[in-house]
C-alpha cells in the first residue's frame, strides 16, 4: 500500500475542504488519502488527516466521545497541539460514538469569537454515520447559488443548537463534517440550514 | 529542486495560511491576521498573494501569475519563477487553462469558472486606513459596523469633484457586512467580484491579512443613489491589435504621430482574439 505523503495528500485534502467550505453543501471524498493513513489512533481517518492538517503547537483541541482520553493523547503527540477544555478549544473533533448530549452541549460551549476578531473561534469536526447529496437539509448563503441539499446522518440533533450559536453573525462556528466512508462536508457561520418542510 | 520543500514553505507555515484561508471563506471580507512569513521577495510586492498560492498548490496544478493584465512583467515572471522552481508544476499563459490564478491590480477578462481559484496581491487591505491610522481603532470600526468614514470619504469627493473619484480600489460591502478593498483592480473589474463562480482569496504580505471572497456572494460597489456606482467608459475604446470592445484598454501614445491609441490591458486575452482571428 502506497504511505500516506505529509506534503501531498495534506495539499489534496486542504483542496477538497477549500472546496467544501466555499460551496456549502459540497460532497468530497477524502478516501484515497484516509485509506493510506496508517497510524495507531482509533479513529476516523478522515478526521485524522483533518487533524493533521490544521493541529500544531499554535492551537488547541478538544475530544469528545468514547476514547476521548486516549486519542486525544495520541493527537497531541502526532500534532504538538494541546488538549484544553472544550470552552478554550480552537478544534472540537466529536467521534462518532459521543451521544447527542455531548455533541450538543459542545456547540453550546464552544467559543464564537468576539466582534473585534471573530475568527478566534472553534471549529467543529463531527463524525457522521453518512453524509449524501438526498434533500434532507436546504442550505442557503454565500458559496451557494440559489440553493443547495444536503443529509447527514448523525444521532444528535445539530441543526438547531448551530442555528442558535450562529445567530450574532460574524460570530459563530464552523462545523465540518466526516462519514465513515471518508466523506467531507463543511458549513461556515454563513450557510443558513433548514429541514425540508420548514419555513 | 530537490534543495527546496514542496511550495517552498515547510509545513508549519502552510498550516498557519491554511487556517486563516478557511477562516476567511467562512467570514466574508473580515481580514484574517496571519504570521507571513519571510519571502525571497520583498514584503509588498506581492508576497501575500504568493502565500496563499504556496498553501493551495499542488503537484495538479497549472497556474497563471499575471501583473496588471500581463503575464510578462517582472513581477509577475519572477513570482512564476519562484512557484515554479519550488513546485515544478505547469504554467499558462491563457485564463482557461490555468487552475490557480495569481493577480496583482485585474481580474481576467475571461470568465472565471468553478474549479479555479483567483488569488489576489493586496498592497492596502484596510479600507478605513485612509480615514483612520490606527489599526485598533479600524478593528474596532469594523466590529460595530461603523463605516460613515468611508461614506464621508466619497461623498467628499463628489463635493470636490462632482463624482466618486477612486481610481482603483473602490471599496465594496461583502455580504452585507464586511467593508473591503477589493485590491487595486480598476472600477471596471469590481462588478466581476459579485456572485463569482471562482472563489476570491486576497493576501496582503506586508500587512499580514488574509481575506476572502466565497463564490456566490454578493459583493456591493459602495455608491449613493443618487451617484450611482460607475466603472470606467471603456464602450469607446477599441484595441488597436484586436479590435476588442467593451473590456478594460490601456491607453498609449503613438510616439510619432503623438496621437492616443487603445490596448487590451489582459494581454493573453488580446493574444488569444489575435491567435483564434489567425485560425480562421
Amino acid at each position: 500500500m502506497m504511505k500516506f505523503d505529509y506534503v501531498h495528500d495534506i495539499q489534496r485534502a486542504y483542496r477538497k475542504l477549500i472546496d467544501c467550505i466555499s460551496r456549502p453543501g459540497t460532497i468530497n471524498s477524502l478516501g484515497e488519502e484516509s485509506q493510506k493513513l496508517d497510524l495507531p489512533v482509533e479513529c476516523n481517518k478522515a478526521m485524522l488527516v483533518l487533524a493533521l492538517m490544521l493541529l500544531d503547537t499554535e492551537v488547541s483541541f478538544h475530544v469528545l466521545g468514547g476514547e476521548s482520553e486516549i486519542i486525544s493523547e495520541k493527537i497531541s503527540q502526532l500534532t504538538y497541539s494541546s488538549a484544553v477544555p472544550v470552552d478554550e478549544a480552537d478544534f472540537i473533533f466529536v467521534l462518532g460514538d459521543a451521544n447527542s448530549k455531548e455533541l450538543e452541549s459542545a456547540i453550546r460551549k464552544c467559543k464564537i469569537g468576539d466582534l473585534v476578531n471573530p475568527h478566534l473561534s472553534a471549529t467543529v469536526i463531527i463524525e457522521a454515520e453518512k453524509i449524501t447529496n438526498h434533500k434532507d437539509l436546504v442550505l442557503k448563503g454565500p458559496g451557494i447559488k440559489e440553493e443547495n441539499y444536503i443529509s447527514i446522518l448523525t444521532d444528535a440533533n445539530w441543526v438547531a443548537p448551530r442555528a442558535d450559536k450562529n445567530i450574532e453573525y460574524p460570530l459563530g462556528i464552523e462545523m465540518y463534517f466526516v462519514d465513515r466512508e471518508y466523506n467531507i462536508a463543511a458549513f461556515p457561520r454563513t450557510t443558513s440550514i433548514q429541514g425540508r418542510g420548514e419555513n | 529542486m530537490s534543495k527546496y520543500n514542496f511550495a517552498f514553505f515547510d509545513e508549519g507555515s502552510k498550516r498557519e495560511i491554511r487556517r486563516a484561508t478557511l477562516k476567511a471563506i467562512a467570514i466574508p471580507g473580515y481580514q484574517v491576521p496571519f504570521a507571513s512569513r519571510e519571502m525571497p521577495i520583498a514584503r509588498g510586492w506581492g508576497t501575500g498573494g504568493l502565500q496563499l498560492t504556496l498553501s493551495l498548490v499542488g503537484t495538479d496544478d497549472v497556474i497563471k501569475v499575471i501583473d496588471q493584465g500581463t503575464d510578462e512583467s517582472v513581477n509577475a515572471v519572477n513570482i512564476k519563477k519562484l512557484i515554479k522552481i519550488t513546485t515544478g508544476i505547469k504554467e499558462t499563459e491563457k485564463t482557461a487553462e490555468a487552475t490557480i490564478i495569481q493577480s496583482r491590480h485585474r481580474i481576467p477578462e475571461t470568465e472565471l469558472r468553478e474549479d479555479q481559484i483567483i488569488v489576489l496581491q493586496v498592497p492596502l487591505p484596510e479600507p478605513l486606513r485612509i480615514i483612520e491610522p490606527s489599526e485598533y481603532v479600524t478593528k474596532r470600526l469594523h466590529a460595530d459596523q461603523e463605516y460613515s468614514g468611508i461614506w464621508l470619504m466619497l461623498f467628499e469627493q463628489i463635493m470636490q469633484h462632482g463624482r466618486m473619484a477612486t481610481g482603483a480600489d473602490h471599496p465594496v460591502l461583502v455580504n452585507d457586512r464586511y467593508v473591503m478593498a477589493p485590491s487595486p483592480i480598476p472600477r471596471f473589474d469590481n462588478p466581476k467580484m459579485h456572485c463569482s463562480k471562482a472563489l476570491i482569496l486576497l493576501g496582503a504580505g506586508r500587512e499580514k491579512k488574509i481575506y476572502a471572497v466565497p463564490p456566490y456572494t454578493k459583493v456591493q460597489s459602495l455608491a449613493f443613489e443618487d451617484y450611482p456606482f460607475e466603472v470606467e467608459d471603456m464602450s469607446a475604446r477599441v484595441c488597436r491589435l484586436c479590435g476588442a470592445k467593451g473590456i478594460f484598454m490601456d491607453e498609449l501614445i503613438d510616439e510619432e504621430t503623438q496621437e492616443k491609441y487603445y490596448q487590451c490591458n489582459d494581454v493573453s486575452y488580446c493574444l488569444e482574439r489575435l491567435n483564434n482571428e489567425n485560425d480562421d
